[in-house]
């Protein structure tokens, strides 16, 4: 059984049977049917599956409608295990915010250190920028080099305070980046069913 | 403000979606009648034609039990058919058993036609039918919502959770299967 390379007309053989082709669209198709028999045999194979899968098996869907209000109202009376399960997915998106919120005061406190070292090292270039004489550049090996803390030389780290020690400018970036976290979880109930119904 | 309305005058789906959500239980009644002939046939073609109804129902009941969460990121008759399939897949892991034979749907018998041709139809038909009977799920799926639904490669994707691409090979893959089925 050979079969067309056309992927692009093949393609569109379900749409031409159900008649939702463009008129350029039908054309080009046709155009193609005609010198290709390959085609011309899926068509009809798409054709006769068309017929047997559109046939609607019976149903009552008055029933399926009141069902759906019955099992809605029953919900409302009573929580369902589905709901709660909804609630017990909630808590990890609180803690998530809780841990956010404590990543960005830590962050705010360790950029007060820097910004308080970096007023300390700036001192001795200022001076020398208001002696105007050229600064001399001490070789990086004349001090030794030290591990471990260093010691204190009028930079404290000062672990205290809080957001609300922040300043209105970081605080409004702070909530920004607090904003942008998405908490929620970016696919449709269908896919998160089986999850909260513990069924995976 | 009006709501949006379909080509035909219709309330849209998000429309009715909005209203359900408001408390208004006759949009439910609407979005039904809308949708569940179509999921019926997807879900018979998934091979659960013995209990198409009671399958169609619990699509529905879960759906609208989560509807407070659906974000219309797909169409609601995307969402309804990815709903279907779980349900088909529950009942098949629940059930763990052999696919019946299919019995020809009556309202496939053309019984105005002279019975040879009814005949040689049913037994057309049955060939087709077994020859979908023997894809994989995920291939009949996507054969079923490429053919019988009209979808494009992007709906079916998201309704059985893989890529566009990926979608677009299974349904050449089922095709092929078909073909060689009904040539053997």
């Amino acid at each position: 059984m050979s079969e067309c390379k056309n992927l692009e007309v093949r393609d569109l053989l379900p749409a031409l049977v159900r008649g939702e082709l463009k008129s350029s669209e039908r054309a080009a198709v046709e155009d193609h049917l005609a010198v290709c028999a390959d085609c011309r045999a899926e068509l009809a194979v798409v054709g006769d599956l068309a017929s047997v899968l559109r046939s609607t098996p019976a149903i009552d869907t008055a029933r399926i409608a009141q069902a759906v209000v019955r099992a809605a109202r029953e919900r409302r009376a009573a929580p369902t295990s589905l709901d709660a399960a909804r609630r017990r997915r909630a808590m990890p998106r609180r803690a998530w915010l809780a841990a956010a919120s404590l990543i960005a005061v830590a962050g705010a406190g360790a950029l007060a250190v820097v910004a308080s070292r970096n007023e300390v090292r700036q001192e001795p270039a200022a001076e020398v920028a208001r002696n105007d004489t050229p600064a001399v550049v001490q070789p990086a090996r004349s001090e030794p080099v030290r591990v471990g803390p260093r010691p204190a030389s009028g930079t404290e780290l000062v672990m205290g305070g809080g957001v609300s020690d922040l300043a209105d400018a970081d605080l409004e970036s702070l909530l920004g980046v607090l904003e942008g976290l998405d908490a929620e979880i970016d696919v449709e109930p269908a896919v998160l069913l089986p999850l909260l119904e513990g069924d995976v | 403000m009006t709501e949006p309305t379909t080509w035909d005058g219709e309330p849209s789906d998000s429309a009715l979606v909005a209203r359900w959500r408001g408390g208004d239980e006759r949009a439910a009644t609407i979005l039904v009648e809308r949708h569940a002939p179509a999921v019926a046939r997807f879900v018979a073609t998934m091979g659960e034609r013995a209990e198409v109804e009671e399958i169609v129902q619990d699509t529905f009941v879960r759906a609208f039990a989560s509807m407070e969460g659906f974000r219309e990121a797909s169409s609601l008759r995307t969402w309804l058919f990815s709903i279907a399939r779980n349900v088909c897949r529950d009942r098949a892991r629940a059930n763990r058993r052999a696919v019946p034979a299919v019995p020809i749907d009556e309202t496939h018998a053309q019984t105005e036609n002279d019975p040879l041709e009814v005949a040689v139809a049913t037994e057309t038909e049955s060939r087709l039918v077994a020859a979908l009977d023997g894809l994989t799920e995920t291939q009949r799926a996507v054969f079923t919502l490429r053919v019988s639904e009209g979808m494009s490669y992007r709906e079916i994707a998201a309704v059985v959770g893989t890529t566009e691409g990926a979608a677009r090979v299974h349904y050449h893959n089922a095709m092929r299967s078909v073909k060689e089925f009904l040539h053997e």
